[in-house]
């Protein structure tokens, strides 16, 4: 068995002209959060289907758990747990009609487990999944994804929809009941501040390619905003790693991955400079739709 | 003319147009069908085919078209887009049901009009209506080797003056239909359940077609002449006949056609403003539950255990789903064969043995309805997004889900609409011909059991690949309706393939089982049935085809 938990291997996919996931690579070792960050468009719904198997791949291969989705999707199905974003499920049944019915699909359903969750989450046993709230349906969701205790859980996008409040208990679920045991998680969200919380490491996929892939705490310290005068920044060259910059004021405010050898570099010049911390949702932004042309010096390509 | 309405207007063409093209073409169809089997036949009837055309043109288009404008811009998302602009929701809906209306009885008019040309020059003759004085449509046409007496045909301004009192009687029963559809729609959040209602009401609109007929002109003479005011495709019963591998149809025309129908305008009138009122009015999403409490407790639920393997999984949930679907058409079938029972022989002392027996006479015709609506039922919500999502997520092979649902849908169709038939009415199999005469014609028969669950089985299926092609509900279930009927008009209107026709078949056997000649060698049957076995395998092969590309 692989050491990876899922391992995404110059993937491509184009539907017509429409280049949709282009030479994409992943590795999530096993344990970790991974949390799939991308604007609407980006590619992370179809990435997921095809993990699913419920897409095919142009090129490229994948493993989940150690099964191809291409070849093996129905083991593969009976292994991972998965929630789609905004899920229907059969209105006239009840949670535990529809938690019976399902057990049989998967060889390692706990039925007490199940239990446990239902009563856990609040979730009404016998009322008709049609009269629940959302939150109660992305819970059972979560329910169904978890019952059968699978080592691989995918979301993709799971509290879409769901209010502030019920998103922060969603996510409060989701770090007590996965991330304890070990389990490994792909969550697919654009909810940056929530995903902060319970992420450990975060992709972010962009243009159909993925851009960067690190740990949470690892891209929060490598990624940082420098604030720079206007005589200061005219006297170094756009660092290697640069992602925005954002003229206000008489100042200049740079966002650099890999702030710490460029703030090395201010400070051998003796350019004075205010280093800032960000936030995921900052950096994603940076990355996403950052800007580099209002440098002074305009005209040095930047290597991201 | 004012901007705003122009543009509503632009709009609602634009949407509308393919719809009106299609009636257009539907119409014009069926007036060539009505031309050229009236040249060939000479049945002098062109008024009556043309009236009956228009009957099953306006009990599909009605339906469609409403589903449409009651809940288009829900199901599009477009609703809260229009809620924003600065015209009143009113407004907008009166446009929607105007260009509607102008897309359903536009053809029908045009249509009318191609026909007033051939029967005001003489090309096509038109018998009068039946009367006191003409009470058999068997005397329209003569037969070969049979002398009878010929209904003499009306002049060219007779001809014309009954195309026109069958068109505009047409036209009111369709866009009344339309109107009490488009009113259930405003009240409904999906447009399939529009549907799906809008099949019943079609239905029973299609039954209420002889509800003239129940109240007859001696005994309430009030009720005879007005219920057209409620009813207005009343006021002309057609009556069928085929001898010599020709068919036609004779018309009982109401004594008063014109009050009726202008007291009818008003209601629907009145239904339009009331339309217009309630259109966008209902919530996406159901907020308040007063009428929850009616709803049975899920009581099942309470008994429920896990099932042990996955094939008692899929039993269950696909019984739950087409079982109760099947019941709705039996119990419609039972509701009607009582109303007509009860219609018919008030006075009788065996009335449920009348409902047993007559049952196979409603239950034909409501099966191949119902085996479209179970077809639908089962398939289409499935492979919506939301739940397709969920199960092609699971571990389920999609060739092994799709035959499950298949299958059990189709014994669903063929137990509790026919086997049902078939069990309540067994008896009347073995009656003497002459106490059967006293039941009626529709009785059971060994035809009936040969023909028609295979008839239902093959509509069952073919509105199962529908779906699975366009995996649009109601398209999958009309399409096939539409398809078998029209079929079936062409090969009526062929005669060297007539005999061919199911109908034709079925109504072979069943004149010959009376006569005491029960062979299912004969008239055609096995090629017959034996390609509508074929059409039926075939068509779930290719559904099943059609599903499995949903998979890698």
């Amino acid at each position: 068995m692989s050491e990876s938990a899922i391992r995404i291997h110059q993937v491509h996919k184009q539907f017509g002209v429409n280049v949709v996931l282009d030479d994409v690579s992943l590795d999530i070792p096993r344990g970790q959060t991974l949390a799939l960050l991308g604007r609407n468009g980006a590619g992370k719904t179809t990435l997921i289907r095809m993990l699913l198997g419920l897409l095919k791949p142009d090129s490229g291969t994948m493993q989940v758990d150690g099964c191809d989705p291409t070849r093996d999707a129905i083991e593969l199905r009976r292994r991972v747990g998965y929630l789609a974003e905004d899920q229907t499920m059969y209105g006239w049944m009840t949670p535990i009609e529809l938690c019976h019915f399902l057990a049989p699909f998967y060889p390692s359903w706990n039925q007490s487990l199940a239990d446990d969750y239902l009563e856990r989450f609040h979730i009404p046993r016998h009322q008709r999944i049609e009269q629940l709230s959302k939150g109660q349906n992305v819970k059972l969701g979560l329910t169904l994804a978890l019952a059968h205790e699978p080592n691989v859980v995918i979301l993709d996008d799971p509290a879409l929809g769901l209010d502030t409040i019920a998103r922060k208990e969603f996510n409060r679920d989701l770090i007590e009941h996965l991330q304890a045991a070990g389990r490994t998680v792909l969550f697919s969200s654009h909810l940056l501040d929530e995903v902060e919380a319970v992420a450990d490491a975060v992709a972010i996929l962009d243009g159909g390619r993925i851009i960067r892939q690190s740990a949470t705490e690892t891209l929060r310290s490598e990624v940082k905003r420098i604030v720079l005068s206007s005589t200061g920044i005219s006297e170094v060259s756009p660092p290697a790693g640069l992602l925005d910059v954002l003229q206000l004021d008489g100042q200049f405010i740079v966002t650099v991955d890999g702030a710490a050898d460029f703030v090395e570099h201010l400070t051998e010049l003796g350019i004075e400079h205010e280093v800032v911390d960000l936030c995921l949702d900052e950096i994603f932004e940076a990355f996403v739709i950052g800007r580099t042309h209002a440098w002074p010096q305009a005209g040095t390509p930047v290597v991201v | 003319m004012d901007f705003v309405l122009q543009s509503l207007l632009w709009k609602e063409w634009r949407e509308r147009r393919g719809t009106f093209f299609v009636c257009l073409a539907w119409i014009l169809c069926g007036v060539v069908y009505v031309l050229l089997y009236e040249s060939a036949s000479g049945c002098r009837t062109p008024v009556s085919r043309y009236g009956a055309v228009c009957l099953i043109y306006s009990l599909c288009m009605s339906v469609f078209l409403a589903m449409r404008v009651s809940l288009s811009e829900v199901t599009d998302q477009t609703i809260s887009f229009s809620r924003t602009l600065p015209v009143s929701l009113s407004r907008v809906a009166a446009v929607r049901l105007g260009m509607a209306i102008f897309a359903l009885i536009v053809p029908i008019l045009l249509g009318a009009l191609v026909l007033l040309v051939f029967l005001a020059s003489g090309l096509l003759e038109q018998v009068p209506a039946r009367s006191e004085q003409f009470r058999s449509g068997s005397e329209i046409v003569a037969i070969p080797g049979v002398n009878q007496v010929l209904r003499a045909s009306l002049s060219a301004g007779g001809a014309v003056s009954l195309l026109m009192k069958v068109a505009c009687i047409s036209i009111s029963q369709t866009t009344a239909l339309f109107l009490v559809l488009c009113l259930l729609g405003a009240r409904r959040r999906n447009e399939v359940h529009v549907g799906f209602l809008g099949a019943v009401v079609a239905f029973v609109w299609f039954i209420l077609l002889s509800v003239r007929g129940m109240f007859p002109a001696h005994s309430f003479p009030i009720l005879h002449d007005y219920v057209g005011i409620l009813f207005p495709q009343s006021l002309v019963m057609f009556s069928s006949y085929s001898a010599g591998g020709v068919s036609w149809n004779d018309l009982d025309l109401a004594d008063r056609v014109w009050l009726p129908l202008f007291l009818n305008l008003f209601l629907q009138c009145g239904l339009a403003v009331w339309f217009t009122r309630r259109y966008g009015t209902q919530n996406a999403v159901p907020s308040v539950r007063k009428w929850h409490f009616w709803k049975v407790p899920p009581l099942f639920s309470l008994v429920s255990i896990p099932f042990s393997r996955p094939v008692f999984s899929l039993m269950w949930i696909n019984l739950r789903q087409s079982v109760p679907l099947a019941l709705a058409g039996l119990i419609l079938a039972g509701i009607m064969v009582m109303m007509e029972t009860l219609g018919s022989h008030p006075n009788a002392n065996n009335h449920w043995e009348l409902v047993k027996y007559n049952l196979p006479g409603s239950m034909w015709v409501l099966g191949m309805l119902w085996a479209t609506v179970v077809g639908s039922g089962v398939v289409a919500s499935e492979l919506a997004p939301g739940l397709g999502h969920f199960w092609m997520s699971r571990p389920i092979p999609i060739r092994r889900w799709f035959w499950f649902k298949y299958l059990i849908g189709l014994l669903a169709v063929l137990f509790v609409l026919d086997g049902t038939t078939i069990a309540v009415s067994w008896n009347s199999l073995f009656l003497p011909p002459e106490e059967k005469m006293n039941y009626g014609a529709e009785l059971l028969s060994w035809s009936y059991i040969a023909c028609y669950p295979a008839l239902h089985a093959m509509m069952y299926s073919l509105t199962v690949l529908g779906v699975c092609w366009w995996k649009k509900p109601v398209r999958g279930a009309v399409m096939p309706l539409a398809v078998f009927l029209i079929g079936s008009l062409v090969m009526e209107s062929i005669p060297s393939i007539t005999e061919f026709d199911p109908f034709f078949v079925y109504d072979n056997l069943h004149h010959a089982e009376r006569e005491g000649e029960f062979d299912l060698s004969r008239s055609h049957f096995p090629v017959v049935f034996g390609t509508v076995c074929v059409i039926t395998l075939l068509t779930a092969y290719l559904a099943s085809r059609k599903v499995q590309r949903l998979e890698v």
